[in-house]
């Protein structure tokens, strides 16, 4: 990782099926997260978010394209991942719900051949951390909430170098939300590598990084702000919105297209230029996306956005009309 | 990526597995008491000697035929009608169903036997009871037979056809509960995101399928041990041989079960449809494997596909443990251990085939 990626993907494509039937789930999909970093994945269900992960993880072979997670192709030798390098807590939580929190977290810190004090301490932090029950209640018998929790708790048990959590903070209470980012980004300062999904928009905000996917592609990756500044927009969600935004029908192909090419110009980049890259890149996007707008169909809402980022303004009638 | 097998998380798992065996009380109950429920059912039900036939004798009145008479008396299946006057009347009474058969003397002095012959084991028991009492009434007048049965080598004098079946019984019930008991292992693992979770520690499919191995054997100990002992010492079946043989030969045959059960379950794309497997295994198990008859007797064609199956070396290596008496120093003791060991190993290295880490 003499680039300081923690992961670097590109021209990354799998589908599933064969034949006719083939659906191809990430197309083209470039991707570089730094070390020591938060990256916050953000996109529509469906859009290839856990497919996404399932390729870090070493799950699902890539058909096509590179992918370098922790130094290596995921699955291949001399790679770490899978493994002890990684935490990973599924969407769907996945948890045996006939064993305790105490064995749940006792069979995964054996898998990763962790003593039973070392489990047991870790065990105790974080249950308060999490505000767990006692650990000899069983998970089936646990709410919603409080079993992503224990999902959590299994993720970051053996504290590896990359933890994968898949919409870990859903059905969790803000206060405690806001402690499980806070622990994150103090991990992260340690150099643990954190990707993230969510459907929070605001909470993806607090990432190092951001990367906006829709269709199986990324539309833009960069730190919020950057993302944020060329469309002169004080929220991501604004900001998604104006990337994803649909065109007349028979043009909403050229969205993907220009996310394509944003993907895949910032796959040519080296991590250190890529936020300044990314910003750039975005810009051009945007600058592209909206001369087309105004020379073809002249829809308001992105003439309204064009003026404020040629003036790098940031106006409240660009984004009232950007939301419209 | 580093070993190719770790024992220590194939131990992790096979504990997980134990603590959720242990809570699964009706699982349990239903492989440890089904298998023993089966069993007693064929013990009770198969192999008994009909009893309360109805059986008509018209006797002559010599000496010889009252020693037939008397001795046909004595018989617990037979009930003896002396009241039927003729042969004529006597097969009337079997067409209305009203008896099972008839003994008779005919003019030219030998004896006849009429038999309702529409159930085979009804007919033969008619015909062992005749026998045994014309053997005794020939003895009693200084005569006999020109032919001696002699003491057989193996098995009992009047061998009794639960003898010869609950050797085969006993396989059946504990290669299908086997099978039954890890079909559905762990196809809802597949795809509830545990076995994705599991996967991403880099546990190995072989460990998995290892340590799921390992937990079932602890309910398949239980299961063995109470068929055996039911057959054994609840039905008095023979056991010349062996109990630790048998035993050991009970839990390869049960294991091997198991590893083609773990490998449906790592097929399957629903628990229905691992259920499914069940069915069409059932019977040419039950069909095939020498069970309900010998295989000797199956047509050549399909034969091959008989000694396929690891219950019909079972069967018959049960067979020669219990009544022959035979160990590991025979051909078909041996032989059906070398057998249930390699379709376990082949079994297990499909099931770790398509268990897939990386799809």
């Amino acid at each position: 990782m003499s680039n300081g990626l923690a992961i670097d993907i590109a021209n990354l494509t799998r589908g599933y099926g064969r034949g006719k039937s083939r659906v191809d789930v990430l197309e083209k999909l470039g991707m570089k997260v730094p070390s020591g970093s938060i990256y916050g994945l953000l996109g529509p269900s469906g859009c290839g978010k856990t497919t996404l992960l399932k390729v870090v993880l070493g799950r699902l072979i890539p058909d096509s394209g590179e992918v370098s997670v922790l130094g290596g192709l995921p699955g291949s030798k001399g790679c770490a991942v899978p493994g002890s390098d990684v935490g990973y807590s599924p969407q769907e939580i996945a948890l045996y719900d006939d064993l305790s929190i105490h064995e749940t977290l006792l069979f995964h810190g054996r898998l990763h051949k962790m003593s039973k004090a070392a489990v047991h301490d870790r065990e105790k932090w974080l249950i308060s951390f999490l505000d767990l029950p006692v650990s000899k209640r069983q998970v089936g018998k646990l709410s919603g909430g409080q079993r992503r929790r224990v999902s959590l708790a299994v993720g970051l048990l053996h504290e590896p170098r990359l933890l994968l959590l898949d919409e870990p903070t859903v059905g969790v209470d803000p206060e405690l939300r806001a402690r499980i980012w806070s622990h994150l980004k103090d991990i992260a300062a340690g150099g643990t590598t954190i990707i993230i999904t969510t459907h929070y928009i605001d909470e993806a905000g607090q990432a190092d990084r951001v990367g906006l996917m829709r269709n199986g592609a990324l539309l833009a990756e960069g730190a919020p702000e950057e993302l944020m500044k060329p469309h002169g927009h004080k929220s991501l969600e604004q900001t998604f919105l104006l990337l994803c935004r649909r065109k007349p029908r028979d043009e909403s192909i050229e969205i993907d297209e220009l996310g394509t090419s944003i993907a895949s110009k910032g796959a040519g980049d080296n991590g250190g230029q890529v936020k300044e890259n990314a910003t750039k890149v975005i810009g051009e996007l945007a600058g592209d996306w909206m001369k087309k707008d105004t020379s073809e169909t002249g829809g308001d809402a992105i003439v309204g956005a064009a003026k404020v980022s040629a003036t790098g303004v940031e106006s409240e009638s660009g984004t009232e009309e950007v939301s419209v | 990526m580093s070993k190719l097998l770790d024992l220590n998380r194939a131990g992790a798992i096979a504990s997980r597995k134990i603590s959720s065996l242990r809570r699964d009380h009706r699982t349990i109950a239903f492989i440890v008491i089904m298998p023993a429920l089966q069993i007693l059912l064929f013990g009770l039900a198969i192999g008994g000697t009909p009893n309360g036939l109805d059986f008509a004798v018209i006797d002559d009145g010599s000496p010889m035929f009252n020693q037939i008479t008397d001795g046909l008396n004595g018989s617990e299946s037979l009930v003896i009608h002396l009241e039927v006057s003729d042969e004529v009347e006597a097969r009337d009474m079997i067409q209305q169903g009203e008896l099972w058969g008839a003994l008779m003397v005919q003019k030219n002095g030998t004896l006849l036997l009429v038999l309702d012959n529409s159930n085979q084991q009804v007919s033969s028991t008619i015909i062992v009871e005749v026998r045994t009492a014309m053997t005794a009434a020939l003895a009693a007048q200084g005569a006999s037979l020109p032919l001696e049965i002699g003491d057989p080598v193996y098995g009992e004098r009047d061998p009794a056809f639960i003898d010869f079946l609950a050797p085969g019984i006993m396989v059946m019930v504990c290669f299908l509960f086997s099978i039954i008991l890890t079909t559905m292992a762990f196809v809802g693992e597949r795809y509830d995101g545990t076995l994705d979770r599991v996967f991403a520690t880099g546990t190995q499919p072989i460990e998995v399928l290892l340590g799921h191995l390992v937990a079932f054997s602890t309910i398949l100990i239980g299961q063995v041990s109470v068929v055996i002992l039911i057959a054994v010492y609840g039905f008095d079946i023979p056991l010349e041989g062996s109990l630790i043989t048998l035993f050991m030969l009970a839990l390869l045959l049960g294991g091997a079960a198991m590893c083609f059960g773990l490998f449906v379950s790592s097929k399957a794309k629903s628990e229905f449809q691992a259920m499914q497997v069940i069915m069409p295994v059932t019977f040419p198990v039950l069909l095939l494997s020498g069970i309900l008859w010998p295989i000797e007797g199956i047509p050549l064609i399909l034969q091959p596909v008989a000694w396929a199956l690891p219950t019909s070396w079972s069967a018959e290596a049960f067979r020669s443990i219990m009544i022959r008496g035979w160990g590991f120093e025979h051909a078909i003791v041996w032989k059906a251990f070398l057998y249930n060991g390699a379709f376990a190993i082949v079994m297990l290295t499909l099931a770790a085939k398509s268990l897939k880490v990386r799809e």
